[in-house]
């Protein structure tokens, strides 16, 4: 897989309304309702979804996610970051442009 | 875009006559092979009309409207096509073909499913059953809100199991002897669900079961005689099972296999649940929004609720050794 530019800082990261995401029991399974194609997501990337849906910030997500990962805030980040690109390519999120 | 000769009045609560995959069906006599008697009412209802065959092409958009399924026999002539119009809805026509000595039969089905104008052949019921059964009545659930799966089911107590397989596998052989064993015929092929009171609740088919001639032979007179009465034949035997099955909670899923390096037939973790069920929907071709999240909630609802089972078949087991084995599995519940 190519490397990927990390995202831009964010000001707020949702989901559209046309993504919709479910769980199942060993994995969330995301469809976007416009191109009725399905993505699926490991445990870890699921509840990191539910938490940046829930807190729609990063960094305020890195905080949540790394006491229930039990690791590092820099690996924690980095994680993230590459998982928030993934989805961002794939338009499964919105991240709008943070205030100057 | 007009409506075809002959639509019925809107119906009331006393027109109720006979119901399959979750609807009910409204019209001047029950179709042969559909539930019939007091049915629960979920509200969803169809009109049907019997129309002589002009009535299906009169006022149908034909240069605006859409082909969404073009089947075709082996030697490339059309077998069955459905067109979509958004405002005259769905035109479904099995062509002047008879396969298997199955009649063909053209259809008009309303957008939101409610209505249904059917041309139906001459002949023996089983002849245009078999279409009508696997095709128009699973897309109108379709259309009125039913997550509908290629499953076939049967029910053994208060439960449904459902069985999950590609075609090909068995699934309605193994259904039969399922019922030749004691379990109660509920749907072959088609497994309409929705989600109610926190539970996942399955609608039985019309009655009507289809078996190859050899599984047939392979069981006792008492056991034929279990799954139903014959109907009539085309490249399977066709009966009409015993009984008349109500709405139920399911009570599991077992995903079929055939493995070539499996020894008999053996149960185990269930091998990528989410992708098959997701991928058993049926009819993707009239797939909107609100069915695509309608069927995602009811495949995450099985998935936490509703026990998973797969069974891994060697190439040399056959159906009713199968059925022996997923009926001990639901004994053990």
């Amino acid at each position: 897989m190519a490397s990927r530019e990390p995202p831009p800082r964010p000001g707020a990261v949702r989901i559209p309304q046309h993504v919709v995401y479910r769980n199942f029991v060993s994995e969330t399974v995301l469809l976007n309702l416009q191109t009725g194609r399905y993505h699926g997501l490991n445990r870890t990337a699921g509840r990191m979804l539910e938490v940046l849906d829930e807190i729609g910030d990063i960094q305020l997500a890195v905080d949540r996610l790394v006491s229930d990962f039990d690791q590092p805030s820099d690996v924690v980040r980095r994680d993230l970051d590459t998982f928030c690109a993934d989805l961002l390519e794939r338009g499964l999120i919105v991240i709008e442009a943070a205030d100057e | 875009m007009s409506e075809p000769a002959g639509t019925a009045s809107p119906p009331g609560a006393s027109d109720l006559c006979s119901y399959a995959f979750g609807v009910s069906l409204l019209g001047h006599e029950p179709l042969p092979g559909l539930l019939t008697g007091p049915v629960p009412d979920a509200g969803r209802r169809t009109t049907v009309t019997m129309v002589e065959r002009p009535a299906i092409d009169a006022g149908w958009p034909a240069g605006e409207a859409q082909r969404i399924l073009d089947r075709r026999l082996p030697d490339g002539s059309q077998f069955m096509s459905i067109d979509r119009h958004p405002v005259a809805g769905y035109r479904i026509e099995v062509h002047q073909h008879t396969v298997h000595g199955i009649a063909c039969g053209a259809h008009r089905v309303a957008c939101d499913g409610r209505s249904w104008s059917a041309w139906l052949p001459r002949g023996p019921a089983w002849r245009w059953q078999r279409l009508v059964f696997a095709q128009i009545l699973p897309a109108i659930a379709t259309l009125q809100g039913l997550a509908v799966f290629h499953a076939s089911a049967v029910a053994i107590g208060d439960r449904v199991y459902g069985l999950l397989a590609p075609s090909g596998t068995g699934k309605s052989s193994i259904a039969g002897h399922l019922v030749a064993q004691g379990a109660s015929f509920f749907t072959d092929d088609v497994l309409a669900l929705e989600i109610e009171g926190g539970a996942v609740i399955a609608h039985p088919g019309p009655q009507f079961a289809n078996v190859h001639a050899h599984e047939l032979a392979t069981l006792t007179a008492a056991e034929r005689a279990r799954i139903g009465t014959p109907l009539g034949e085309s490249d399977k035997h066709h009966l009409r099972p015993h009984g008349t099955p109500r709405p139920l909670p399911l009570g599991g899923m077992f995903y079929l296999d055939r493995v070539a390096a499996a020894i008999g037939a053996r149960t185990e973790r269930a091998q990528d649940p989410t992708r098959r069920l997701l991928a058993s929907a049926f009819a993707p071709h009239l797939e909107s929004a609100d069915r695509l999240l309608g069927q995602l909630d009811v495949c995450s609802a099985i998935a936490n609720l509703v026990p998973l089972h797969g069974v891994a078949i060697g190439t040399d087991v056959t159906a009713r050794d199968v059925a022996s084995v997923i009926a001990e599995l639901t004994r053990a519940r």
